[in-house]
């Protein structure tokens, strides 16, 4: 009959390896859930652009993080105040959270480029915009 | 458990076969629907008896509806992405198109829109446009090459936006005909022959016991070691299993591959001789040469406990495997274990770091990483024949258990994990 001490060790060794797996799954599946909400959040956002655009026959003239964007699209009623900030699951509010998306226009603001970029970094991993890029798919 | 022993291998080659076939479905799956999938709601507008959405991986790629009854109702298919360059005034549109069982057309409906939101709802509510396909055939639709010719008329004050929905449907129904699936040529190249002439050299050690044939095997051992392993890099890894699973079995471009790994999986499945592991991979007989550098007083026996965790690792990694396909998570497999170590120049930290750290344990706990923490050595183990008495053990209860967490991933909406 197998000991106590045995089974002791057998269980813990099953929660470590238990725990090794979810160490490994655990930011691949959390950076998947927080994609997901991006593209969300960029698919509400190029809305709001196209029916400012409609409203002022131009994209809005300065480059802005998405906060600023999002309050600024807020502010003309382009866009619903209940855009998620998909880095921390909560509200775009107070300016200084995580924010890997930036708006760019050019000189005229006739197109718009909406980009996300990876976490310190400047290379893009979305990007939606009014001439090459127009989906996400 | 009583199964009889003689239906323990075929269905150990079952499960297998099973775990690939879901893979392979659920990236069938993918492949067709896209980022947004299709819904059965969105389909019962249309089709009011509509129940279940069946892919369809045939050349229109796209779902069969079924009724309650599992009996095909009609087809559904979503113009994105592969219209994603048939831009409107602002950008492309998502449109559902659904035919009844007769193939003509029941309704389209406009999904989402990165076009202008006023243009899209213009669109959206003007019925003769929308009701434009209404009763024509696939064929019909495939054919349209010009709008006013086939009385599909553009939306006043929404043109761009309409034009862009009406051939979007239209190239999506046509792009059946125009992707006539290309035959790749079949070549058996040099790398092949080589392969084939590793697989012929295993298969002479593992049967052929006569001394002048054995003698040759340490001489074997290192020609897999530099040539399969650092020159030709092909082991036989997760990454490539997973990915074939995922996609297809590149039997014309890589016959020789093919062969091999079939050999790998059949051999013993037929034989019990563990042709692969034992015999061919690049990584077992390094393992076997660094066995020898250290005196064999050095070396520890892994107690009983150590031996049964160890025995987990393999099959948690496989665990992951199976999530990481299914979930679809930026995550490289090739990562998990040692085999891209070969290709040194593009191998990553973390596949030389598994390749390293397992030589090093070998020096002392011999073929330590073939034992504990081989998942795709794991998978050979278990297909493989058992010699004397077999019956359903821990391997097959492991089996089963991958097996069904494969079938809860594919029948789990991405969306409930993902959110």
């Amino acid at each position: 009959m197998r000991s106590g001490k045995s089974f002791l060790i057998r269980s813990l060794g099953l929660v470590i390896v238990g725990a090794v797996a979810a160490v490994i799954l655990t930011e691949p599946v959390a950076e998947a859930r927080r994609e997901r909400r991006i593209k969300e959040v960029l698919l509400e956002v190029q809305e709001g652009l196209q029916r400012y655009h409609v409203k002022e026959e131009i994209y809005p003239r300065f480059a802005m993080s998405g906060g600023e964007l999002i309050d600024f699209l807020h502010g003309k009623s382009h866009l619903e105040k209940s855009v998620m900030n998909p880095w921390v699951g909560g509200g775009y509010d107070g300016g200084s959270e995580v924010d890997r998306m930036r708006y760019e226009t050019d000189d005229v603001a006739e197109s718009y480029e909406l980009t996300v970029r990876y976490w310190r970094s400047e290379k893009i991993k979305f990007r939606l915009d009014s001439t090459e890029n127009q989906s996400l798919e | 458990m009583k199964i009889k022993a003689a239906l323990l291998p075929f269905y150990r080659l079952a499960i297998l076969v099973a775990i690939a076939w879901l893979i392979r479905s659920h990236h069938d799956r993918i492949r067709v629907q896209g980022g947004w999938p299709i819904t059965v709601s969105e389909v019962r507008v249309f089709l009011p008896e509509a129940h279940h959405l069946k892919v369809d991986s045939g050349e229109r790629k796209g779902l069969i509806v079924l009724d309650q009854a599992r009996q095909e109702i009609g087809y559904a298919v979503r113009t994105m992405p592969h219209c994603r360059k048939i831009v409107g005034y602002s950008g492309p549109t998502d449109v559902l198109a659904i035919f009844d069982d007769d193939d003509k057309g029941v309704g389209i409906a406009i999904r989402h829109s990165y076009d202008t939101p006023s243009h899209v709802e213009d669109v959206k509510f003007e019925f003769l446009f929308m009701e434009s396909w209404n009763g024509r055939s696939w064929d019909d639709i495939a054919e349209i090459t010009n709008l006013n010719d086939a009385q599909i008329y553009a939306v006043s004050g929404a043109t761009r936006t309409s034009e862009a929905v009406a051939y979007s449907v239209n190239h999506r129904v046509a792009m059946t005909r125009s992707e006539g699936a290309a035959e790749e040529p079949w070549h058996f190249g040099w790398r092949d022959w080589l392969l084939c002439g590793f697989l012929v050299g295993g298969l002479a050690f593992a049967f052929k016991k006569e001394t002048f044939i054995q003698k040759w095997r340490p001489l074997y051992s290192v020609a897999t070691i530099l040539g399969l392993g650092f020159w030709m890099g092909d082991l036989i890894a997760q990454s490539l299993l997973v990915g074939w699973a995922e996609s297809r079995i590149p039997w014309a471009a890589t016959p020789g591959l093919v062969i091999f790994v079939l050999a790998a999986f059949l051999i013993p499945w037929f034989t019990a001789q563990p042709l692969y592991c034992q015999f061919i991979c690049p990584h077992g007989n390094l393992q076997r040469w660094f066995m020898k550098l250290v005196p064999a007083k050095w070396k520890r026996p892994l107690p009983g406990d150590g031996k049964w965790i160890g025995r987990l690792v393999p099959v948690m990694l496989l665990a992951v495997v199976v999530a990481v396909s299914f979930l679809q998570l930026d995550f490289d497999l090739a990562g998990i274990e040692p085999f891209d170590a070969y290709l040194v120049k593009s191998a990553g930290v973390a596949t030389l770091s598994v390749a390293v750290v397992g030589l090093l344990i070998s020096l002392f706990f011999p073929m330590a990483y073939c034992k504990f923490g081989c998942p795709t050595g794991w998978l050979l183990e278990f297909v493989r024949k058992r010699s004397g008495k077999d019956r359903f053990s821990d391997r097959d209860w492991i089996g089963l258990g991958l097996f069904l967490l494969a079938l809860a991933l594919h029948f789990t909406p991405l969306e409930k994990i993902l959110g």
